[in-house]
């Protein structure tokens, strides 16, 4: 009996072993051909999505640690030791797919160089595409007046337009659509885009689909943008940090940081109770309501999960641009942690609208070459040792010597001239 | 019955141990063998403590690293920043827009060094008119005009916060002290002194933190605060958790790596003939 | 609260560490972070006398970059160093260890780099922890090995078999071969 368990137990095993290489052999068929074009799958659980600047109430649950059961897995689980295939095919195998890579990202490039786009009037009905961002750190600069201003720095990496979704479409298509493709602000488009190049073999074959319809390479992070029909991107065109301009405001939405179950101090900061002369309640919230209702009003602070929340902050001022590394430093502070994804927009207050950029999107075409001085001045940092930046005017550059003040300067900051009374000024 | 003179076999003056040792089947052997690397300073945390990495993993980033350094380095071209530990005497010279002379010099000695990259701080602390007055600076703040260091020398801490509960004959300096110039290539010399605490109320318990450069915290401290000492929680072992060192700390690669890109940029600058100013350089080394 | 530097930097420890220092199970001390460092110290002993030893998973990997870091301070610094001799002294009570760590250990690790140390995953373990009422309670464990590398017992893990000549190897290989070069050509045409 127990050899033939032991002989059971072994085919069930080669079964198992069987079906582990026809699936990875699925993924390398599904890598190396063409694709179909089959409906499109919506990826709610990973895609982040922002909407136009609307501010809606939502009811029920604030956050949701897992994807909506009904979609598609993302990530592909295959026990990498279960597939025998010798070490020569797996370094074919990801010399292939580099090259993939490559040719999607040639590609992407030479259509984005024919694409239309100039520096143009941005009208205020107008929505243009965002980005999707890694916070990477924060950074003090200084201004030329010698003010200290907290910097974060966002990291705009491999950026690609990877969906372009008619309103008509994403109206039949999803729920979603139905409350945000027409809505008050006019018909709009959904434009998902895609940051940082990811192995595609850690993704399930639906997902990678998305990726080779585009023509872009496969993408950790989708965000989603709403974009009106003015300053509509091509499919698969790449994104450029100088989208955004050096003095315009952004917005940046992103999950906040995940703290986890927190009590009622750390979570709405509240008070607390006494250390000396209480016992087990120095950190306890304390009363939770009268005693005539006998319940509990509904949103209460109490303890519970904090963080991991939606949030938006908007009017962040983008005060110095690295071309060569593609950073953006906004001025403030953003939501989330180091590390992770943020959407990054136009801002849309009227004060603080971009009104002249590049339309839909920067593309290589608008780069245009400074001309050099024929006689470099003493003392200045030639070009090639510096990256390429383009600074606010009013932040202190490093490559300058220290800042030195006038009586002018002075005089700036007395503030009223305390020789004269003080006259109410009368409104004509 | 012959049997051969089995005691007589002399033993070998090696140790015997249960287990043989076969270093072939040991780790990869090293890529580069351990030589000193030329031109690198071996107290390279000690003097440049604003070019290590953050204690929070989390925020470590290479990217990030690489624009902030970029910025250190030309703010470095700008501004000679000599080479300070805790407990030496500095001297910062700033601008300040509403003075009448439109700068202002801070003598004092530095009580502290810390936060890493362009945040990095540090703080002057002398006594004026009978009144503490510490003042901290960003050290990459363009508005820092000129620092000297009019005393180069340590104390037994890296950490002389204490100074604020000790006598205030111990934060008392010259503001026209003469500048000691330190021997090129000799060691920094180590100030021994030991402080001597005003009566408490003092802003920490100093009596159960090691600190070294305190003289005999104990009979000073208050019959409460000693009465308090078998419920307090003391962690002297921790010295010993390996790696909760290792989680904060910096790394050999990381040291070697700043300090080839900090020569590459030195050289740079040098080769495009902008400064004869050097960056990487060590008091105590022999160049 | 910074004191004076312990040490001057080492090199990178090559094994894997968690982001927080876990918590132990610490089987009869008192519960707290001293009890935890007892724990990883019994681990560390007893790694170092018997060079190979089966551990719950968790606590193998929360060991495994003490041991490294161990060996490294003795492989960098040497015995005459203060610091290590410190270290030594208290993460391997047994004095004749010491002498095993300098003399047979650390040299095998001379001119060689990060990791030193091997940790393998063994299958689950089911054992029975106590009867109650006749109800026998079992318990699942993760079990890992962890060795310092050249030592004299057999390998844990035998050789990778090879298995190029599998059909779905040649077949993938010969696929992988043809899209390779058809992409090379559409990058040649779109270069043109």
């Amino acid at each position: 009996m127990p050899g033939s368990k032991n002989k059971s137990r072994g085919t069930l095993r080669r079964k198992i072993s069987e079906k582990c290489k026809f699936s990875l052999f699925e993924m390398f068929r599904s890598l190396v051909t063409s694709v179909t074009n089959s409906p499109a799958c919506e990826f709610a659980g990973r895609i982040l999505s922002a909407n136009g600047g609307h501010i809606t109430q939502h009811r029920g649950r604030r956050r949701t640690l897992t994807p909506v059961p009904w979609l598609p897995p993302v990530n592909e689980h295959v026990p990498k030791s279960s597939v025998g295939i010798s070490k020569v095919t797996k370094t074919l195998l990801e010399t292939v797919i580099e090259k993939e890579n490559q040719v999607a990202s040639t590609f992407a490039n030479q259509a984005s160089h024919q694409a239309a786009t100039s520096i143009a009037d941005i009208p205020a009905s107008s929505r243009r595409v965002g980005l999707v961002v890694r916070k990477i750190g924060m950074l003090p600069q200084w201004t030329k007046e010698g003010g200290r201003i907290l910097c974060t720095i966002l990291e705009v990496d491999e950026n690609h337009v990877v969906g372009v979704t008619s309103p008509d479409s994403w109206y039949k298509a999803s729920a979603i659509g139905k409350r945000k493709a027409f809505n008050r602000h006019g018909p709009m488009w959904k434009v998902t885009v895609g940051a940082t190049n990811e192995d595609p073999t850690n993704y399930t074959s639906a997902y990678r689909k998305k990726f080779t319809r585009a023509g872009v390479p496969v993408k950790e992070t989708l965000g989603c943008f709403l974009v009106t029909e003015d300053a509509l991107p091509l499919l698969g065109q790449p994104l450029d940090a100088r989208h955004f301009e050096v003095g315009q405001y952004v917005t940046a939405t992103g999950k906040t940081i995940d703290w986890g179950f927190q009590g009622g101090m750390h979570r709405w900061g509240m008070r607390g109770q006494p250390t000396r002369r209480t016992t087990k309640s120095h950190r306890r919230i304390g009363s939770v309501g009268s005693v005539g209702d006998a319940r509990i009003w509904p949103g209460k602070r109490m303890p519970g999960h904090m963080g991991y929340e939606w949030r938006t902050v908007s009017g962040l001022e983008i005060v110095r641009i690295n071309i060569d590394k593609q950073v953006i430093y906004v001025k403030g502070s953003v939501p989330g942690d180091m590390g992770e994804k943020l959407l990054l927009k136009d801002c849309l207050q009227e004060e603080k609208r971009l009104k002249s950029g590049p339309m839909p999107t920067w593309t290589p075409s608008l780069e245009t070459i400074e001309e050099e001085p024929e006689s470099p001045e003493e003392g200045v940092v030639p070009k090639n040792l510096l990256f390429k930046e383009t600074f606010s005017p009013k932040l202190f550059r490093f490559t300058s010597p220290s800042i030195v003040y006038t009586d002018a300067d002075a005089k700036k900051a007395a503030g009223r001239d305390k020789t004269k009374a003080k006259i109410a000024k009368v409104k004509k | 019955m012959f049997r051969p003179a089995a005691r007589e076999v002399v033993k070998l003056p090696t140790r015997f141990f249960s287990c043989k040792s076969e270093p072939t089947r040991a780790a990869p052997a090293k890529k580069s063998t351990r030589k000193e690397l030329a031109g690198l300073i071996p107290a390279f945390p000690e003097i440049y403590p604003d070019f290590l990495q953050s204690p929070v993993w989390n925020r470590r980033n290479a990217l990030k690293e690489e624009l902030e350094r970029q910025d250190m380095l030309e703010r470095r071209m700008n501004i000679d920043i000599p080479e300070f530990y805790v407990g030496s005497i500095v001297a910062v010279t700033s601008s300040d827009r509403n003075l009448g002379s439109k700068e202002h010099r801070f003598v004092g000695i530095c009580i502290r060094r810390e936060k890493e990259g362009l945040l990095h701080q540090f703080t002057l602390r002398n006594t004026i008119e009978n009144i503490g007055v510490e003042v901290m600076y960003d050290l990459y703040n363009p508005t820092i005009k000129k620092i000297e260091t009019l005393k180069l020398e340590k104390r037994l801490d890296s950490d002389l916060t204490y100074l604020v509960d000790a006598l205030p004959e111990y934060s008392t300096f010259d503001f026209h002290m003469e500048p000691q110039a330190h021997p090129a290539g000799t060691p920094i010399p180590v100030n021994e002194v030991k402080v001597k605490l005003k009566n408490p109320p003092w802003t920490r318990r100093w009596e159960i933190l090691s600190y070294r450069g305190i003289e005999d915290t104990w009979t000073q401290a208050t019959p409460w605060f000693k009465r308090k000492l078998h419920k307090t929680l003391v962690n002297d072992y921790e010295k010993y958790d390996l790696i909760a060192n290792y989680r904060t700390g910096s790394t050999k690669e990381q040291e070697v790596f700043v300090q080839e890109q900090m020569q590459k940029f030195e050289k740079e600058r040098h080769a495009a003939g902008l400064t004869r100013r050097r960056i990487l350089k060590s008091a105590a080394s022999h160049k | 609260m910074a004191s004076n530097r312990v040490a001057a930097s080492l090199p990178r420890i090559g094994v894997t560490i968690g982001h927080v220092p876990q918590k132990l199970k610490t089987g009869g001390i008192e519960p707290s972070r001293r009890a935890r460092l007892e724990v990883l110290r019994r681990i560390v002993t007893r790694t170092v006398r018997e060079e190979r030893v089966e551990l719950k998973w968790n606590r193998a990997v929360e060991a495994r970059p003490y041991l490294e870091r161990l060996i490294q301070l003795g492989v960098e610094r040497g015995p005459l160093d203060e610091y290590t001799s410190e270290m030594m002294d208290w993460w391997l009570p047994e004095k004749d260890l010491i002498t095993k760590m300098h003399e047979v250990i650390v040299p095998r690790f001379q001119n060689r780099e990060s990791p030193f140390t091997s940790l393998f995953r063994l299958p689950p373990q089911r054992l029975q922890q106590y009867i109650q009422n006749k109800r026998e309670v079992w318990k699942r464990y993760d079990i890992g090995v962890l060795e310092i590398d050249g030592n004299p017992f057999p390998p844990v893990q035998a050789e990778n078999q090879e298995q190029s000549n599998s059909i779905l190897d040649a077949l993938l290989s010969d696929a992988l071969r043809n899209h390779h070069i058809t992409l090379q050509e559409k990058l040649e045409t779109s270069a043109k």
